[in-house]
């Protein structure tokens, strides 16, 4: 069929624009300051992504389904708390109970989406005060200091010189990701869901088993970046993860996953997270202001969904 | 006056909605478009009326050639449209509902709007209708057939000599259907130029002084209502001479044993009480009007809307509640009526269309061979025109997408399979592709449900016939050799 060229034109800047965007800020930042563009500032960023990337795979899930969980933030605070509350007896098996607590979590989350039909943006607007709300009982407004050693070491220490634990974890991570979206008939069921539901559902897909599952998925990933985020304040604090929301969705969106749901992929989604990172990391060594950054961040979200995103698909987010 | 509007040509995406299509339209004169679904006479409406950017063709007023690019430009040559689906705000009043998009010249400095004004002026025009409707009156206790004058009046505010109603009677029942149609009437008295397009034969004997045969997108015929007849009509619209060996032959001896059974069966609001069989190898038929009992019965075989009464037999289970889910287990698979918005996902791959139903596993893994090899099977089965199945559904004429849905259906490995609509908007090589394939697989053994809206289909596919009417079976008809449609249509209305 006859797709003008200047179509194919604007399929592939969308297709190439988060590369660009990368190296322009790359670029920037080093013309900006030397120690930019330093192995050991990149190992930073690295650590920085961390938290970043894990709960992004899980809104990835979320996002393709055609649905937004803004209740991250405090699904990782609250997962925080279980790994500070059991770390002494269970060390680095503290992951455990903070999984648990976000697949509980996601699991109200879904569970409203799905058997009370409320639409994902209210439901997750009003569990991210709720979780927070819990977050505060529970800690007194005060943080809880993490000082177990072995949990500390594994979670945010070395065991191969220059290469942090949490990295090579967050690297395998990403390949399990990315074996699950490609192979698994649950993320093939989560891409029709999210696609068309209607089709989906005359399909013959379980349409609410599949919309439960990645709430869950999203909880149990926020949950798992909880502990981590949990071994790199040696803490769980009240705040943490306050706006994380945000940054999240901006890696999946940035990468170039439409919020209209159906498509999607992990690798770009690392992307996205590499380019949010870089952008925190270089604006801070550059020295701007936390303010300034807050704007840049805004209008550089805003510039890339229009550069990436097929916006005449883009439909209201159920 | 004449407005004319020739060779327009007008694509959709890889879909050709128009392709030399002409229509004229004289002052005091109603110009019916008449063809089946996908004719393209809504197109030509909306490309007329600035609704739709034409990709070729020209319009002339008087002789002299005008140029539409926005609904802007068409009110400015005096053409407006009516709209077949509602576009009244039943939150705002009657006058503000004719003048929304001009409100702005009644806003008083400061003072909001001159309510005073507003109101008269809406109320001259419905009066100039003689629509009997009171400015004064709370729009949402009027009925449907006032709301669609309301929509004609918001029209007439521009003051146009041409008007177009698209299937304005759509949604119309008998006698605000006849209200309507009287009001157009006068228009028309008042030297309009009027373009209507309606699916019921009726309203076009009734109204047209002239009317435009349309298929495929193309101009077939323009007739005077004096030298139509229904016949020449209806082979104008269907193409006939092609129709005669559209059909494959039908089964030669009648089938037996009983596959499904469906007893007392009723659906709340659309279905009451239906009772019948179906047999194995063969296709039963079921006729009737949009939203008659049709689409209740094979939804709610298949559960995609609940059974309020009554039970569905299938071999040795009977149920009386389903989900799509339990219906393709029972290896009942169904093709829904609306294409691009139940049978296929348009932007996905052609392959992952074909295997959503039943893409094959290997615990929770995806079995990526056999998908291979099940998109393989299919796209050959069921001959989809396409040289990669990694293609977007998209790049598919709407025949092609059909054959996807299909074969969807196909790869569930179905005994009982229901058809609704499965034609609907395709153009006539492809229909007769479609009808080869669906009797080749009752032929094979499999059940088939076929619901179709369009008569001629319905008698040359179906070894049975059942007929809805007003949401209960009005007539089974146990044997289709030599059925005529004036056999059919007395169930039908």
């Amino acid at each position: 069929m006859g797709v003008s060229s200047e179509k194919k034109k604007a399929i592939q800047i969308r297709k190439y624009f988060p590369f660009i965007l990368l190296v322009v800020l790359v670029v920037i930042f080093t013309i900006g300051n030397r120690r930019f563009l330093t192995l050991k500032n990149f190992t930073t960023i690295a650590q920085q992504m961390v938290v970043t990337l894990i709960a992004a795979y899980g809104m990835l899930f979320v996002i393709v389904e055609g649905s937004i969980d803004l209740s991250v933030g405090g699904i990782v605070a609250l997962s925080a708390i279980a790994v500070a509350r059991s770390v002494e007896t269970l060390g680095i098996f503290a992951v455990i109970p903070a999984i648990l607590v976000g697949i509980l979590c996601g699991f109200v989350n879904g569970a409203c989406f799905t058997y009370l039909r409320i639409p994902t943006f209210i439901t997750t607007m009003a569990t991210m005060t709720a979780f927070r709300g819990i977050v505060l009982i529970l800690t007194g407004g005060a943080q809880i200091m993490i000082t177990n050693k072995p949990y500390l070491n594994f979670y945010n220490g070395k065991t191969i010189p220059e290469v942090p634990n949490n990295v090579i974890m967050v690297a395998i991570i990403t390949a399990i990701m990315w074996y699950i979206y490609k192979n698994f008939a649950f993320a093939r069921e989560v891409r029709a869901v999210g696609g068309a539901e209607k089709v989906a559902a005359l399909a013959g897909i379980r349409i609410n088993k599949i919309k439960l599952g990645v709430f869950v998925l999203c909880g149990a990933m926020a949950g798992l970046a909880g502990c981590f985020q949990a071994a790199r304040s040696y803490a769980a604090t009240p705040t943490m993860g306050d706006g994380m929301e945000m940054d999240v969705i901006a890696a999946v969106v940035l990468g170039g996953t439409p919020m209209s749901g159906g498509v999607g992929s992990v690798m770009t989604t690392v992307l996205g997270a590499l380019i949010m990172c870089i952008l925190s990391n270089g604006m801070n060594i550059i020295g701007l202001s936390a303010d300034v950054q807050k704007v840049v961040k805004g209008i550089i979200l805003i510039f890339a969904v229009c550069m990436t995103v097929d916006r005449k698909r883009m439909s209201v987010i159920k | 006056m004449i407005l004319e509007a020739r060779n327009v040509k007008k694509r959709f995406g890889p879909t050709i909605a128009l392709d030399r299509a002409y229509v004229q339209l004289r002052s005091g004169e109603v110009n019916a478009l008449v063809g089946e679904n996908g004719a393209g006479k809504s197109t030509i409406l909306k490309a007329i009326a600035g609704v739709h950017h034409m990709d070729e063709g020209a319009i002339t007023i008087d002789g002299k050639e005008i140029e539409i690019h926005s609904m802007k430009d068409a009110v400015a040559n005096g053409i407006s449209i009516v709209f077949q689906e509602s576009t009244i705000n039943p939150y705002i009043t009657i006058a503000e509902n004719i003048f929304i998009d001009r409100l702005s010249d009644y806003r008083k400095l400061l003072l909001g709007i001159d309510w005073k004004r507003l109101n008269s002026d809406a109320q001259k025009i419905l009066d100039s209708m003689e629509s009997g409707i009171d400015v004064k009156t709370d729009i949402r206790d009027l009925n449907l057939g006032q709301w669609k004058l309301i929509e004609v009046a918001r029209a007439l505010s521009n003051d146009p000599q041409i008007l177009l109603l698209d299937e304005s009677t759509a949604f119309l029942n008998h006698n605000e259907t006849i209200s309507f149609i009287s009001s157009v009437k006068k228009l028309r008295e008042r030297g309009m130029a009027i373009g209507f397009v309606s699916h019921h034969m009726q309203e076009v004997y009734d109204l047209a002084d002239r009317i435009t045969v349309m298929r495929d997108g193309k101009f077939v015929i323009e007739m005077l209502r004096n030298e139509v007849t229904q016949e020449r009509l209806e082979s104008a619209m269907v193409g006939r001479s092609i129709g005669e060996k559209l059909y494959p032959p039908k089964r030669e001896t009648p089938a037996e044993e009983v596959v499904l059974k469906v007893e007392n069966l009723s659906v709340e609001g659309q279905l009451e009480h239906a009772d019948f069989e179906l047999r194995r190898g063969e296709i039963l038929g079921i006729g009737g009007l949009k939203q008659s009992g049709g689409d209740a019965i094979i939804n709610a075989i298949y559960g995609a809307v609940p059974i309020s009464e009554g039970s569905v037999t299938m071999g040795k289970e009977t149920y009386s509640s389903t989900r799509p889910t339990e219906s393709l287990d029972r290896k009942i698979a169904l093709l829904p009526g609306e294409r691009t918005l139940e049978g296929l996902i348009v932007n996905f791959s052609i392959g992952d269309n074909i295997v959503m139903s039943a893409g094959p596993r290997k615990g929770v893994l995806r079995d990526k061979k056999k998908e291979k090899e099940m998109i393989a099977q299919y796209v050959d089965q069921v001959r989809i025109k396409t040289d990669n199945p990694n293609n977007p559904a998209s790049s598919l004429s709407g025949g092609n997408m059909q054959k996807v849905v299909i074969g969807k259906c196909l790869a569930t490995n179905p005994e009982v399979l229901l058809l609704n609509n499965p034609t609907r908007g395709i153009d006539i090589s492809a229909r007769q592709e479609i009808y080869t394939l669906i009797r080749g697989l009752a032929d094979q053994g499999l059940s088939i449900i076929m619901l179709t809206e369009d008569l001629l289909e319905l008698l040359g596919m179906s070894d049975r016939i059942l007929i809805t009417r007003h949401n209960k079976i009005s007539k089974q008809f146990e044997k289709n050799d030599g059925l005529t449609e004036e056999d059919v249509i007395s169930y039908i209305v």
